[in-house]
Order: C-alpha cells, then structure tokens, then sequence
C-alpha cells in the first residue's frame, strides 16, 4: 500500500463557516498560526511601535481585561507611547470611513499592559488597580507612566469581540500623572455602592454615557453592589453591556403600538454589509451572519420572538447583541413603534481581519441614521435588500425562521369577527 | 371591594403557568361572578383565556367590577414563595385610604408564617378582549398527555403541525428537511387515548409547534378539548379547579400565497 501524501491536505479547504464561528482565537480549523491573523499581522510593523521597558503616555484611556484563566486574569490599562489627544484609539464610532489598515495602525499603537489579578479584588484594589479603575472612569486621555517587565510583543491574538488588541507586555508599574475628567453620572453610580449593575447600566445609559465607556467601568469592577463587584473580562462586559440595555428596552418596546410599513436601512464599511428590516409586527428579532467566500456560503442565524432570550445566542455570537441594540434604540427612543426585525450581515473575508463585533454595531447605528426606505409590501422590501446583498436574499430568506413565520403565520385578529 | 380565598396553591400555580407561557402582563376582570380574562399574545396569533367561576374559591366576595393589570414576572415570582399547603387570600387594597380607585393586589399566604405580598396594578389596556366565536368543524377530547407525546413526536422533525380531521379519526402530521413524522389516532376503540371525535367535514389546518410546545407545557389537566377548522384557528381547553376552564387559541399557518 503506498502511503498517503501529506501534500494532498491543503489548507484551502477551510470551511468558512468555521472562521466566522472562530474568529481566528478558537483554531477549529486546526491550522496554526491562523491565516487570517497572519494577514493581519502583516499588516502592521509591530516591534518598532515600542522600544525599552517603560512606557510613558496618554491612554484614552483604555483598559483591557483578559479572560483567560478565569477568575485570575490578565488586566491592565492600554498606554500608547505618544501624550497628547489620543481618544481616536478608543472611538471606534469615528473608525467606519477609515481603511482597515489604518485602524490596526490606529490601535497596534497601544501597548497592552497586563498583570495577573484574581477577579474579586475589584472590591478592595491594590493601589495599581486603583489608579487604573481611577483611569477607566475618565472620559478624555489621561497622562500616565508603566513600568515594563519586559519590552512588549507581539504576541497577543485577537479576539472577535473586544477591538483589536496590539502588543503586550507584563506591568511592573503604573502611574496616572494627572487627575482623571469624570462625568457626573458615571461619578454617581460608581460611588454608589448599593446600585445594582443593571440599574448602574441603565442610569448611565440614560444620560448619553458611551458604551466604550459603560464596558470600561464594568469590565475594571466598578458598578454594582460593593460586594460583587469584580473585574470583568472586556470580551464578556461588551456583551453584557449590549444585553443589559437591550433587556430593557425589549420591555418597553412590547408596549409600543405595531409599525405598519415595512422599513429598509442599510450600510456598508470595512467589507462588511449591514442591513436592518423592519416587519410591521410584533417584536422579534433574528441576526444572519453570511461569510462569502466560497461557492455556497453558510447562512449563520439565531433569533428571538417577542418574550426574547434567555440562552446565549451562541451561533451569531457578540454580532447578535451588538445589532439587537442599534434596533431596539431605534424603535424606542425615535420610532416610538414596535416591530420584528431582520439583520442581514454579509462579510466579505478578503477584506476582513479580525476587528471586533464593534463594527456591526457602529455600521448599524450608522445605517440607521440615514433617511428611512418605507415599503408597503414585503417583496418590495426584499427587493431592496437583494439589490445591496452580494449573495442572494433567497438563500439568506430560506435560512430565517422568522421571516417564513412572519410570511405564513395567521393573527388571530384575522378571524375575530 | 374584593376578597377571594383560596386552599389550593398548585391550582394557583397551575393557572400562574399558563398565563405566563403567553403574556407578558395579566389583564383580569375580577367581577361577582368570577374572574375571567381573555387576552392576546403579544404577537396576537396566540389569545389565553381563563375562567374561574366564585365557586372555585372558598370564599369569594366581590362588589363591583375591577380590571386588575398584573405583571406576569411579579405574579411568578411571588407564586415561586408559596408552599404546598399554604391557604392563599387574594383582595384588591389602596395605599392611600381617601383615593377611590384600588392600587394593590394583595396576595396572603397562610401558613407556618402569615405572608403578605402586595402587587402594584399596571394600568388596564383600552378595551377588554373578548373570546372569538369561531365556527370550529372539527371537536375532540383526548388524553392531555398524549396530546403532548404528538406534539413532541411531530418536533422531531417539523416545525409546523398539521392536524387532520376525518369522521373517525385524527391525525398529527409534520415534514422537514430530515423526513416526515405521523401520529394516528382511531375513534371507538377503547385503549385509544381518543375519547370523544365530533367531525362536521373533514378538516386539516397547520399550526406553529413554536407556539404550540409552550402551550402544551402548560396543561395540567388529565384530559383536553381541542376544536379545529379548515385552515382555522385550533383552540384547546382544559379544566382547572373541577369548575374553572383555561383556554389557548392559536392562529394557523396558511400555504404560501
């Protein structure tokens, strides 16, 4: 028997459905290093951003907490090595017209700083994780001075959800040089210490807080009960934060009155499509994810109907939460109407590198705010959308539950009288 | 004024779970005779109804008529504090004595402690839903759980179930993309968990199973009704308490256009 030729397994037959469920941090198509973090990787001069081993500069500020190892974690601030305006690095909202290489140059400027901390000494900080909660409650850049352990690598792997992650080093050391600037709601909930986490989301939510910000306060420990605050892995807290504010605005979305067209909104930025369709019903929701690439690409799909979810919406992942969010704000604060919602979102990986479920949320913010496309009939909608889709909405329709609920579904009302 | 007493915390949780698989508030209308609602889902494919005549409670005192609006997370919730053998009371109450209107439902366990847990009253929507007369061709009674059993059986495969209806038989039907599954069942035998089949014209309708797993969790009873039509709604009924009724109604799929 001859033996079989090694040389016969090429990697081009990653399925892609597998890089969008692994975001290039779970391996599961077994190739190392992961081929799309190598093309990122490439894309940016990494050991020359930094030299030696202190590191002095403004963070935006910036914080990241990691979760590996659970309940003992990774954190500490992101430091670039320039002073002066650096928010740019933490506003992904003002990242969307901006190209791909631009961005990771933006954020591979930061050095990650890190230090291991169980999580619970988030209720009684050392004074190093004290100045850096200290850090994450102000809104502009703070001047501040590590001391490294080691000169920082490039080593780190992104992961799907946070924004992209630069080099890294173990801290040492950590200074702030200047006081923080706290807004005045983030002062009064994070010094109560009797405000539980949802109501300290909300309040903050409710004065216009940004939800960069939000994620930095629970992610470092600072909201809820004093007993339970704990340091949050940044991966987990964005999420958290999407869901907290979306759990209450679902409640008040159930009472609103039903829209009655159907609505359009779409945008496009970084090789991703967004697209947001409104269903004159009663509030569900459903996020499909598409990967183009290949010949027939998987459609990815979770959805919710109108009592919402309670598991993990684990197949869409952060994107679920990140899009629910834009809708549910639409409908309450602006529309004042209540209706089902489609998210159609096409990736285009020739033109992806990991960068976080950021973007989805900000393209559909971003969509949102442009003017309304209304539709009385539901084919002219799809239409529509087939026009702004590289693969066809059929394939994306035969994937959604909700759309052939939403098609064939009878209301009561129908025969009441 | 209103007071009602009741022995039977699992019949309260009973009525609890099953106004709880649909809403997301209770819109009761508390009057001499009973307490009665009749409420759409918030989807309105889906309507709940419950009937509980005085005679279910112990006691029962009512002067009046009052639409009482409960949130259905609060009403679970205290439900879950209640223990088996606790006697509960119910009675509307004002926090301020001069107001007119009753602002609080109050809920008493009488057990090893007296417990008292007082609900704030939503505001009451516009109108009272009334239960649709629908013209139903198709009439059975039938074992609750195998009902349940078809239900599951047809998920394996399906998410819509089609139910048909002829003379002497019912059958529960689904397909998907992994095959097609069939739950026969024959009138006039006596193992049949089959007991009553009225069938005007022979009938068959589709339903969403998404609906109709959460509504079957809910049935407590030994035995249902369910009543059908051609492409009509399905509404099912079983009794609570000997005298109380508790009902779903449930919209059909219809066929592509």
């Amino acid at each position: 028997m001859p033996q079989q030729k090694l040389e016969s397994q090429k990697p081009s037959s990653i399925d892609d459905s597998l890089c969008s469920r692994c975001m290039g941090h779970r391996s599961l198509c077994g190739i190392k290093p992961c081929p799309l973090l190598l093309r990122a990787r490439a894309l940016v001069d990494i050991e020359s951003a930094v030299r030696g081993q202190s590191l002095e500069g403004s963070s935006p500020p910036s914080i990241f907490v990691g979760n590996q190892g659970y309940p003992k974690v990774l954190a500490g601030p992101l430091i670039p090595p320039v002073r002066g305006e650096t928010s740019l690095m933490e506003r992904p909202d003002l990242w969307l017209d901006k190209t791909l290489d631009e961005i990771l140059s933006i954020r591979f400027n930061l050095v990650r700083t890190k230090k291991r901390i169980p999580v619970d000494d988030a209720m009684d900080p050392s004074r190093m994780l004290q100045e850096t909660q200290t850090m994450a409650l102000s809104e502009v850049p703070l001047d501040s001075e590590a001391t490294l352990l080691k000169r920082p690598t490039f080593t780190s792997v992104f992961t799907g959800r946070t924004l992209p992650i630069g080099p890294s080093a173990p801290l040492d050391d950590f200074h702030l040089e200047a006081n923080p600037k706290v807004p005045r709601p983030v002062d009064k909930v994070t010094s109560d210490i009797d405000l539980d986490t949802t109501k300290g989301v909300m309040s903050l939510f409710e004065s216009g807080i940004r939800q960069e910000h939000m994620t930095r306060l629970l992610s470092v420990g600072l909201l809820g009960v004093q007993k339970r605050r704990r340091l949050v892995p940044t991966l987990w807290s964005i999420t958290a934060v999407d869901d907290i504010i979306g759990k209450q605005l679902h409640r008040e979305v159930l009472r609103l009155p039903w829209l009655n067209d159907y609505e359009v909104y779409v945008d496009h930025a970084l090789g991703n499509t967004v697209i947001l369709l409104f269903l004159p019903s009663a509030w569900q929701f459903e996020a499909l994810e598409c990967w183009l690439g290949s010949l027939n690409p998987p459609i990815i799909t979770d959805h919710e109907r109108n009592k919402g979810r309670n598991k993990y919406a684990s197949s869409v992942a952060g994107a679920y939460y990140a899009t629910r969010l834009p809708a549910l704000e639409h409908l309450v604060t602006r529309q004042h109407k209540q209706a089902g919602v489609i998210v159609f979102m096409e990736i285009d990986p020739a033109q992806w590198v990991p960068l976080g479920v950021w973007r989805f949320r900000e393209i559909a913010h971003r969509a949102l705010n442009k003017p309304t496309k209304r539709f009385s009939t539901l084919d002219e909608a799809i239409l529509e959308i087939d026009y702004y889709l590289r693969h066809p909405v059929k394939k994306y329709l035969d994937a959604s539950t909700i759309y052939k609920e939403f098609n064939h579904q009878t209301l009561l009302t129908d025969f009441i009288n | 004024m209103f007071h009602a007493t009741l022995d039977s915390t699992k019949t309260w949780k009973q009525i609890v779970d099953a106004l709880a698989t649909l809403l997301t508030d209770a819109h009761f209308v508390i009057s001499k005779s009973g307490i009665v609602l009749n409420q759409l889902d918030s989807s309105k494919a889906a309507m709940v109804s419950l009937n509980l005549p005085s005679k279910v409670f112990q006691d029962y005192d009512c002067e009046g008529e009052y639409d009482v609006c409960l949130g259905i997370d609060e009403l679970v919730r205290v439900s879950k504090r209640m223990a088996g053998d606790d006697r509960l009371e119910f009675s509307l109450l004002k926090t301020d004595p001069k107001s007119e209107r009753f602002d609080r439902f109050e809920i008493k366990m009488h057990g090893q402690a007296e417990r008292k847990f007082s609900l704030q009253l939503l505001t009451p929507p516009d109108e009272r839903s009334k239960k649709p007369e629908l013209n139903l061709a198709a009439n059975a009674e039938m074992f609750a759980d195998s009902f349940k059993q078809a239900v599951k059986d047809i998920g394996v495969v399906s998410n819509f179930l089609t139910i048909k209806a002829t003379a002497d038989s019912i059958v529960f039907m689904g397909e998907g993309d992994t095959g097609e599954a069939e739950v026969a069942l024959k009138k006039g035998d006596d193992e049949s968990a089959l007991f009553d089949l009225k069938v005007e014209e022979n009938v068959r309708a589709r339903y969403s199973l998404s609906y109709l797993s959460d509504i079957t969790k809910a049935i407590s009873s030994d035995s249902l009704v369910f009543q059908f039509g051609e492409n009509k709604p399905l509404s099912i009924e079983f009794g609570i308490a000997e005298k109380g009724r508790i009902g779903f109604v449930l919209a059909p799929i219809i066929e592509k256009r």
